[in-house]
């Protein structure tokens, strides 16, 4: 054993090439894969890798073969170079492409659009997936939680949007460890927080209360992320999931399961779920189909040690027991973002069903079958969608969205805090065949009280329904009011977008 | 070569620098950074959309926040602050690896 591993260390990076190039456009590129990373056991986050690079029908695997990856080494530098096993302290990237890259490597920058994400190979047997930032299978329609990195290849820039994914190496990370590295380079490259590294990670989560081993790690309570998570600059939330599907349909709409998951994946927040025993990081989520989102809702996980993008069909009937039950989500909410997304939505839900009361006979002559509020809860036709976002993106959108120009003005002029809580309403139908489905919003102050109530005006910075827009300015509580026709509806502003989006132009250096 | 001597900076000339603490505290002529002439300050005055309205912003919408709860919004609060109060209990039994 020990002579095996002697021969893998040398052979890790046997000669001087810049890059080699693998072709996958045959099996036999994969089974190479699976020889050089996985040589002892089958490996389940490879496996997954390979299926979504098969999906993306990827046909060249450009290989740097010493490549010093910044995570790798920081995991080399506190627990593998200590080890009396030696382990090589450069790493392998493989960068995943969708047409036939030719030998002589030049010109890659023609190549960003067949450019779908990289990961990066660790030399451990057992648990070879490193900092993985490959695209979500094209062949999904979902909202992800995507982040854009910048990739330099041998003297070129290259772009990717993707989910941030990497596996344990079962001694100096564990799944929490992975799942709060997941979340925090997403936080990186999207909200603009620090990069933080294993070791910072591992280093941070010895506070709270630890409840076994640590080195090498037997794994993290509940205390230690939400501890570690903190002082990373978020501010980690923690929720009850309902233990059924009857539980969860009975609940109110801002404590169900879908619920709960799709506000964060929504805001660009992706929760991390937890059983008894493990820790996974949903990525994205779909709704198959028109109606109720018990009915049709899918997610998608990053589970460290299984793989990325992987499907959920129905969290109360997990087939793995390691998945049950979904007990807790742990969204981790910006720092200065103090009112969570369950408050947020109960009381813009509040706010906008009065306001439509009020408004019930004008808005009836600029609708057609309009059916009033006064009675009670909202027809079914109105659905409710809630997402964080910073005031300066929800700005920037304004201008493709089809909102009347004078309110997106409006909005624009607004002093507004960094974060801002968005509740959309929206007609369910227009939104199942994806047309344009918003007709207000009601938007609040992220940094108010968190235990603000509805009856507190504080919180609310503006309000929209169907061209009657209002909004309060910050220290004189001014009041600004625009009324526009033609009213339509018009898009979401929504920041975790369906697929992956338009990559900008390569630049070229 | 004709150098302005020890501790000089581009922007000082051949002027003997300060400490470091003293040189930050020294504030610049308001009126090298305010204006290039002596003329009034300039004022822009941005157009803001729609209408001013007085009152609250819940008089402004007709909305009368003082009235009975509407559909039990307060018991849906307290369901949201009982389910992170659970939360802290379900979490002490937890360990993730």
């Amino acid at each position: 054993m020990a002579e095996m591993a002697d021969a893998r260390f040398f052979a890790w990076t046997p000669d001087d090439a810049s890059a080699v190039i693998i072709h996958t456009d045959s099996e036999a590129g994969y089974a190479r894969l699976r020889r050089e990373y996985a040589p002892l056991v089958e490996v389940p986050a490879l496996e997954q890798l390979i299926y979504v690079a098969k999906t993306h029908k990827v046909e060249s695997i450009v290989v740097e073969r010493r490549y010093i990856d910044a995570d790798y080494r920081s995991e080399h530098s506190s627990f593998y170079s200590t080890t009396f096993q030696r382990y090589p302290s450069v790493a392998h990237r493989l960068h995943f492409f969708t047409t036939r890259v030719a030998d002589s490597l030049e010109d890659l920058d023609q190549l960003q659009d067949n450019y779908v994400g990289y990961s990066v190979m660790r030399p451990l047997d057992t648990a070879p997936v490193g900092r993985t930032m490959i695209a979500p299978p094209p062949d999904i329609e979902a909202r992800w939680c995507l982040a854009t990195d910048t990739v330099h290849l041998l003297g070129w820039t290259l772009r990717v949007a993707a989910v941030p994914f990497m596996s344990q190496d079962e001694q100096y990370l564990r799944c929490a460890h992975a799942a709060e590295w997941m979340v925090l380079y997403h936080a990186h490259l999207f909200h603009g927080l620090p990069r933080r590294l294993p070791a910072d990670i591992y280093d941070e989560a010895l506070g709270g209360e630890v409840v076994d081993r640590q080195l090498p790690s037997m794994g993290l309570s509940v205390g230690q992320m939400l501890n570690s998570l903190h002082r990373f600059g978020l501010s980690p939330s923690r929720l009850t999931l309902p233990a059924t599907r009857a539980e969860s349909v009975s609940l109110d709409p801002e404590l169900s399961l879908p619920g709960i998951i799709c506000r964060y994946v929504n805001s660009q927040m992706p929760p991390i779920v937890l059983s008894r025993s493990h820790a996974w990081v949903i990525a994205g989520y779909a709704i198959e189909g028109p109606g109720h989102a018990h009915d049709h809702a899918v997610f998608y996980r990053h589970d460290d040690a299984a793989g990325p993008y992987i499907k959920v069909d129905d969290p109360w009937k997990e087939p793995l027991e390691q998945h049950q039950p979904w007990l807790l989500a742990l969204p981790s909410l910006p720092k200065k973002c103090y009112l969570t997304a369950e408050r947020a939505e109960a009381v813009s839900i509040y706010l906008y069903e009065a306001a439509a009361n009020a408004l019930e006979h004008a808005l009836a002559e600029k609708i057609d079958s309009f059916p009033g509020f006064a009675s009670g809860v909202p027809e079914d036709w109105l659905g409710y969608r809630t997402y964080g976002i910073s005031s300066t993106l929800y700005k920037e959108g304004l201008r493709t969205r089809g909102l009347p120009e004078p309110i997106a003005q409006l909005y624009r002029l607004a002093n507004w805090p960094k974060y801002i809580w968005v509740t959309e309403v929206q007609d369910r139908d227009l939104r199942d065949r994806k047309a344009p489905a918003v007709l207000g919003e009601v938007i609040l102050d992220g940094t108010a009280h968190h235990l603000t109530d509805f009856k507190d005006p504080a919180p609310l910075l503006a309000m929209h329904i169907a061209g009657n827009a209002l909004r309060k300015s910050p220290e004189f509580g001014n009041l600004q009011k625009v009324e526009h026709e033609p009213w339509t509806h018009y898009e979401s502003g929504c920041p975790a977008p369906f697929r992956s989006p338009p990559v900008p132009s390569t630049v070229g250096t | 070569m004709d150098r302005a001597g020890p501790g000089a900076t581009p922007e000082s000339g051949a002027e003997p620098s300060l400490p470091a603490s003293s040189a930050k505290a020294q504030p610049r002529e308001r009126t090298d950074v305010m204006a290039a002439d002596e003329g009034s300050p300039i004022v822009i005055n941005v157009v803001e959309p729609g209408e001013p309205v007085s009152g609250s912003f819940a008089a402004a919408f007709g909305l009368d926040l003082d009235r009975a709860d509407l559909h039990g919004f307060h018991e849906r609060l307290s369901r949201i602050d009982e389910s992170e109060r659970a939360a802290g209990r379900v979490a002490a039994t937890v360990q993730l690896h």
